[in-house]
Order: structure tokens, then sequence, then C-alpha cells
């Protein structure tokens, strides 16, 4: 949101009736209908027995959630690990200006467009030893490859392919960041005599560092809430090597049919996200407000 | 401390073949070793195309750059171990003020005991002393501006400071401080120093020699006196000065200059060459005289404005207007009065074809 | 730029459009193979190119029912995303009112959501509403989606429009719908983006 100063109108509410109508329909409904869930232990559909926070201390307790965690915590942070130094290697490597730094933004950017069932699918052939090129040859340089077999390859090909779909998000706001960064200051920087190593450090960095961690929280929150990639790619196996909390959710709601521990943890994991987005949400004003002082012009 | 010498043109495209296709027309000029020049003109005049030659970032497409006698054409700002202060303040944002006034010396690796010593001595003649712990990134525009300049001095051996509009981002209360600042530091260290403006006060207080410009043409190069006097470019003329020079339209005569149906007789000695002139005279010089009195015409007062201090009165003869600076007595006149103001007189310049010929 | 940071950026460009496009190439190339060819060897290019499974999905009714699908409930989607969205959008930029940063807030927070937590309560809503297994359902539980997020581009495209030019308009005697149409319409960059 801007920070000019606007008038003062509470008749502006109306105008956003629409919107909060159809959100609260949306949202606000379901949301109350899964906190009733969770504190409430429904033995039968005539039964219901009202348990407080019964549900949500087992949660606390529950083994397989906690490795569940455990494997997602892991799981945002290598991709964190690895998206971000490439990300930004790609902002860097990407070209200025003219007809090749739109043919190479195009090129970049298709993985961000393709359906995310589908990049599932496309690497989970890629992959595949008799049909997938990847798959093959690895298997050609003579490691006993299997993404459905073995935990650890399962484990690296899903990361592989995140880092394939979303690498170009990092490295388009870098690139974004980059070019705001007037030409005065790579000017200054060279009359000062930096190497280019300094001018990354003490020019770029330091102008993209808004960018990058809108892109850091955005690639945190949405890796920790992946679903469909892996589930495609993996379907969580083996085993539950690669069963990550959405999936772990999923199952426990919809397969398992344990509704009050799931819509229990359906809270907390809602109560995660919520506490990075208004992380998110206040550094972004911060960097907005940042950007209009610093006289870029 | 450098001596600039500069013989070169600048065009956009490869085969310039008329004047449009320059950016910078071929020109010829020598800077001083420690002198204060201002590059004064229009936006889009090219000046700030000419700072960036003499600086190092653009390269000229014909002509050459000499430092001292050493063509530098080629050379990169680290080379020619320039200083430039940019339109708005750049500065490293991650750094205190000591280190961002250190930095061209770090990375020069020289000693730090010098490092520190030079970054106090420059501190302390920008008189941010108090302030070199601080984050670079917290202070105000007008002192980010400072810490611009004072990397740029940091350097012993600075061959000359560019200055791009510099006060451009400065509060308006500011800005003569720190004009008077950067004047002080050229009395101090006697560098050679190039600014430029498109705000002929600024220019004209703080150069020696002002090189006026105008659409990629080095129109005059004087001091503020000879640009003011003897504006030898119509352009001049009017830029210079507020209200800038009036011209009238005339034609020569071998008795006078006529001026619609008005004669008005040469002073002894003047002698022009036949055709239409413009007489140029600045309001400053316009006085309000008698009737008949030689060198003057009758004029219809069109608006008066006091001003307090003076009256800004605009008359008009035949079609053609005049503005003259009087004192607060003319603020008696009235809208239709007649009075008579004289032109020709010795602070007038004519002009044909633009350029001035007496 | 020197020479060897030239080489090193465009090497490293190179590299990694080509690990970019390099699963894409293969979709590619296997869907100019028949599925024996694809079982029986192993090539970079297909040995019989054949268009039949292009064919195949623009024919068969299995496949094609999934395109129609999606286009009416995409279709639903952005026509109501885009009619609630505008005028929130309009208010957010041009107010302030009270409340207005917290409800901003909180629309952003339906955007990320986990969607898997709205699984269960969607399924039992939905089924109770009657709306199950229609295009219109979809559209529906698309929109906590993506509702917030046309208000957030919206809003920030109309913040980036002097407020100067609704006076203006305002002053030339446009009506208030005419004027929405007419500036933002005009505009259509961000609406399209939907």
């Amino acid at each position: 949101m801007s920070t000019t100063i606007k008038p003062v109108n509470q008749k502006a509410w109306f105008l956003i009736l629409p919107v909060l109508i159809c959100v609260a329909f949306s949202a606000i409904v379901p949301l109350m209908t899964v906190v009733n869930y969770s504190v409430q232990d429904i033995i039968s559909p005539e039964r219901r027995v009202f348990v407080g926070t019964e549900w949500f201390a087992a949660i606390m307790r529950d083994e397989e959630l906690h490795s569940a965690l455990l494997r997602q915590l892991t799981f945002s942070l290598s991709v964190l690990a690895v998206e971000l130094p490439l990300g930004i290697l790609l902002a860097l490597s990407m070209p200025a200006q003219g007809w090749k730094a739109s043919a190479v933004l195009v090129i970049v950017s298709l993985s961000l467009l393709i359906p995310w069932n589908v990049v599932g699918t496309i690497w989970q052939i890629f992959g595949r030893t008799d049909i997938g090129l990847m798959g093959a040859a690895l298997q050609g340089l003579g490691i006993d490859y299997s993404y459905t077999g073995n935990a650890t390859h399962a484990w690296l090909t899903v990361l592989l392919m995140d880092v394939w779909h979303w690498t170009p998000l990092v490295g388009l706001l870098g690139y974004a960041g980059l070019r705001s960064i007037p030409d005065a200051y790579y000017q200054a920087a060279s009359i000062d005599g930096a190497s280019k190593f300094a001018v990354f450090r003490y020019v770029q960095l330091p102008k993209m560092r808004g960018v990058l961690m809108i892109a850091v929280l955005l690639r945190f929150m949405d890796s920790f809430m992946i679903y469909t990639e892996p589930f495609v790619l993996t379907g969580g196996g083996p085993g539950n090597s690669t069963t990550f909390l959405s999936q772990f959710l999923t199952i426990k709601a919809v397969g398992q049919f344990d509704i009050g521990p799931a819509a229990a943890f359906s809270l907390i994991y809602f109560l995660i996200i919520l506490l990075l987005c208004f992380i998110l949400y206040n550094w972004m004003q911060r960097v907005g407000t940042q950007d209009k002082e610093g006289g870029h012009e | 401390m450098a001596r600039i010498e500069l013989d070169l043109a600048h065009a956009y495209a490869p085969n310039p073949k008329q004047d449009s296709d320059y950016a910078l027309l071929p020109l010829k000029m020598t800077f001083e070793d420690g002198g204060a020049y201002a590059l004064l003109g229009p936006s889009g005049c090219g000046k700030t195309t000419l700072l960036n030659i003499m600086s190092g970032l653009l390269m000229p497409s014909q002509g050459s750059v000499q430092f001292d006698g050493v063509d530098v054409t080629r050379a990169s700002p680290q080379v020619r171990n320039i200083a430039q202060v940019f339109q708005f303040p750049v500065i490293y944002d991650t750094m205190t003020v000591a280190e961002n006034l250190g930095f061209p010396l770090r990375n020069r690796q020289v000693p730090k005991e010098q490092i520190h010593k030079r970054v106090g001595e420059i501190a302390e003649m920008l008189e941010m002393s108090g302030q070199l712990n601080q984050l670079a990134a917290n202070l105000s525009a007008d002192q980010k501006q400072k810490i611009s300049l004072g990397r740029g001095l940091v350097r012993p051996d600075v061959s000359a400071v560019l200055f791009d509009e510099p006060l451009t981002v400065i509060d308006p209360l500011l800005k003569w401080q720190l004009r008077r600042k950067i004047k002080q530091i050229h009395h101090e260290l006697k560098l050679t120093m190039i600014y430029v403006t498109h705000d002929q006060v600024e220019a004209l207080t703080f150069a020696e020699q002002v090189v006026v410009m105008t659409r990629g043409r080095a129109v005059q190069v004087g001091s503020a006196a000879e640009l003011f006097e003897r504006p030898r470019h119509t352009f001049v003329g009017n830029f210079i000065g507020s209200p800038g020079m009036n011209f009238l339209q005339g034609s020569v005569r071998s008795e006078g200059l006529q001026v619609a149906d008005t004669v008005l007789p040469w002073l002894s000695g003047q002698s022009l060459p036949p055709g239409e002139v413009k007489l140029g005279i600045r309001p400053e010089y316009v006085a309000l005289v008698a009737a008949q009195t030689p060198g003057a015409l009758p004029m219809q007062v069109a608006q008066v404005q006091d001003v307090g201090t003076h009256v800004m009165l605009t008359a008009r003869f035949a079609g053609q207007t005049v503005k003259a600076r009087l004192s607060s007595d003319a603020a008696r006149m009235a809208q239709g009065d007649t009075v008579w103001l004289q032109v020709l007189g010795a602070h007038s310049c004519f002009y044909q074809n633009e350029e001035i010929v007496a | 730029m020197n020479k060897t940071g030239f080489e090193k950026r465009n090497l490293f460009m190179v590299l990694y459009i080509v690990f970019a496009l390099l699963p894409v190439y293969w979709m590619v190339n296997m869907s100019f193979k028949t599925n024996e060819e694809i079982l029986a060897s192993f090539s970079l290019f297909p040995q019989h190119f054949t268009w039949a499974n292009y064919k195949t999905i623009l024919t068969d009714a299995s496949w094609y029912s999934g395109y129609i699908n999606s286009l009416i409930y995409v279709g639903i989607n952005t026509v109501i995303s885009i009619t609630v969205a505008l005028p929130a959008a309009y208010a957010f930029s041009r107010y302030s009112f009270l409340g207005d940063k917290h409800v901003f807030f909180w629309l952003l927070t339906n955007r990320m959501t986990p969607p898997a937590v709205f699984l269960l309560p969607f399924f039992q809503l939905y089924s109770t509403v009657g709306l199950m297994d229609t295009h219109i359902a979809v559209a529906l539980a698309h929109l906590l989606f993506n509702v917030p997020l046309a208000v957030w581009i919206l809003e920030g495209f109309m913040s980036g429009i002097p407020r100067e030019i609704d006076e203006t308009a305002y002053i030339d005697g446009y009506s208030f719908p005419a004027f929405f149409v007419k500036i933002f319409g005009s505009s259509g960059e961000s609406v399209g983006r939907f």
C-alpha cells in the first residue's frame, strides 16, 4: 500500500464488501469448521464430544508429526540454500537490455508457468531409468539411480525438481532489483577503483536486499506448503521419506479420517504460515518506504 | 590537479552528416589547472555528455581529451584520477561515513594509518568529523552529497572534481550552504573544478569562467561579467539574466538603426554591416529618458510590476516588446502611458544571424 | 566489463538455459514418438516422427473434456475475481478507513494458506450445499486464492496512477462508473494478467 496521505472515508467499506463476502465464504466458514472439528471427538455422525485442547496436545506428542516436521524443515532449508545463491547468480548473468534480455527472460521463466502437477509428471518421466533422459544418463554413468527405491535419490530428485521449478523466481526478483540500481552507483564505484567483487558486495547485494528478502520468505513459505510436485513425483515415498507436511496432513484428514487431530494440526500449520506471512508483509512495507526515500532517480 | 584540454566532437551515429546528428558539435576548450568552471545550459544541451567525456565514463566519437598534455581519451576514470559528484547522493549504504570516505584509498591498498589521517582531514574540511562513525545511509541528502564529494577529495592526487548538477535533490535552504562549502574547498585545495548546471545563479556564483551551451554547442566561454555585458550569441543574452536580454528587430541605415519607422542614430564610431540586425539591450540598461532623446523610442506601457526594490516595466513599440528594470519611481506609471526608453546606448549589442557583430 | 567476467557470465547463462530446457525438451521429444517407440528404444530424436499423440489429446473425449472443464471454471473464476477485486482495490488505494491495513493483510494471508488446510472443510461444505462436483465449486474454491492476489496487484497498479487524475476526471464531469472504466479499463494490463 502506498504511504501518501489518503483521505479518510469510512464509506469505502462498501467497496470492499463484495471481496469480504467472497473470501469469507471461501475462507472463514471453512476455517470455523476446522476449528470446530479440532476441539471435538467425532465418534460417529451423531455422537460428538467436546474435548478441548486434547487433540492439540496429542498432535504435539505425535512422533510421526515430529519426523514430518523435521523432514519439511530440512527440505525448506535445503531449497533456500540452493535456490538463493543460484538465483542471485542467475540475476547477475542475465543480460541487462536488448533482445537477448527478453529472450533469456522468456526461456528462464518457462518453468514458472508450468502447472505444478505437470512439473511433477515431467520429472517423474525424466528420472526414469528406462525412458527418462536423466535416469538413463545417470545409470549410464554407473550410478544405481532409483527415485522410487532409494530414499536419498528420491530426496535429491525432489530437491532438484523444486530448484528447476522455482529458482527463476528468485532470479527474476533479483534481476528486478538489479535493474533498479541507477548507473551512477556503478560509475561512482568505478571511479573509486572498486573491484568487481567489491561492486557486488557494496553496491549490488545491498540494493538487492529488499527483493531477496521477499524471495527468501516466499520460497520458504511456498516450499513449506508444497504438495503437488512431490506427490506426483514420488507419492511421498519410498516409505515416507518424501512425505512433507501438506501431504502428511492430507493423509491424516482424508486418508485416515482422523478428523479431530487433522483439524487441530491444520490450525497449527496455518498459524505457522500466518506468522511467516506477517513477517513478510511488514518487511515489504519497510522496504517499500525505504525505496521511496532512498532517492532512486 | 590537472589542466584539461578538449578537442573533440561526439555524434550518436557513426557517420554524422548534419548538426542534429551530433550530441556535441566540434569544440576546442581548455580548462586551466586549479580553475573553477561551470557548464551552463538548458536540459539536453550536451553538458552532461561533455562532463562524462571528461571523466572517462563516455568516449567521444572523434577527437581527444588531454590531461596535462597526456592523451587520456581511452583511459578509464580511475586512470584519469578524477572525482565525480552526481545528481543524487551516491554512497555505500552498508558503510559508515568514515568507511565511505576511506573506500577509494582502501581500494588502492593505502596503509590504514594514512587512510585514517586523510579521512580525518577531509571530514574536518567538510564539517563532518562528528559523524564519522554513523551509518552513511541514515544521513540527510546534503550530508550524503558531502560524503560523495569527500570520496573524491580523499585522494591527494585527484586531477579534477566534476559536478553533475549536485544540488538537484538538496533542500533550497541547504543549497547555498553546500555551494559555499564547495567554493571554500576550491579556495583551499585549488583543484580544477567543473560544475554542470542549468541554474545560472549557481553557475555565475561558483565559476570563474562559464561555458554556456545549447544544443550540443558551446556558445560562449567567459566570466560572469563578460556573459552579462557582451553575450556573443542571442541565446546567451536570453539565457543569462533574469529576465533575459531584450531584442529589437531593425535594419542598418547609414545614419542609424531603423526600428519600424524610427531611426536611432549611431553612437560615434559605430559602424555595422548592412542588412537586418537584432539590437540587444538588457533590461538593466534600458533607461527612462526625456522625450526625443537620441537612441530612445516612444513606447506604450503594457504592464508595470512593482517588485519592491525595483519595477519591471513591460512596454511595446510597433509590435515589439521591451522589458525595463527601473527604480521604484516608475511605479507611478500606468498601463497605456507613453514612455521614452533608451535602447541604443553604450551597453547595446548587435546581432546578425544570432551572432554578435558589434 | 572485462573479458573474463564476460565469459564467465555467459557460460553460466548457457548452462542454466540448457538446464531449464532439458526436461521440457525431453517431453517434447517424447510427444512426437509412439508408445512402442518410447518403450522399445532410447533416442534423443524421434526415429519415427508422429503427430498421433497430439491428435489423440485433441479428439479423444476423455482428454478434451478436461480443457473444457478448465476453461469453464477459469472463466467463472476470472469474472468473479475481477468484479469483486476492482472496487476493493480502488478503495484500498484511494482511501484510508478503519481497519484498512488489517483487512488488507488478512486478505493476503488467504493467499498464503496451505491449501491442504481447506481440503476437509471444503469437502464437507460443498457436499452440504449440494455444489459438489460442479464447476462453480471449483471456481469458488479458487476464489480464495485468486481474489486476494487480484486485489493486491490491482491495488499496487492503481496506487501508481496519481490521484490527480481522479480529481481531474471528476471536474471534467465524468460519472463514477464512466471514469472508472475509462481510466482503469484502458490501462487493462493489470486486469489482463488474469
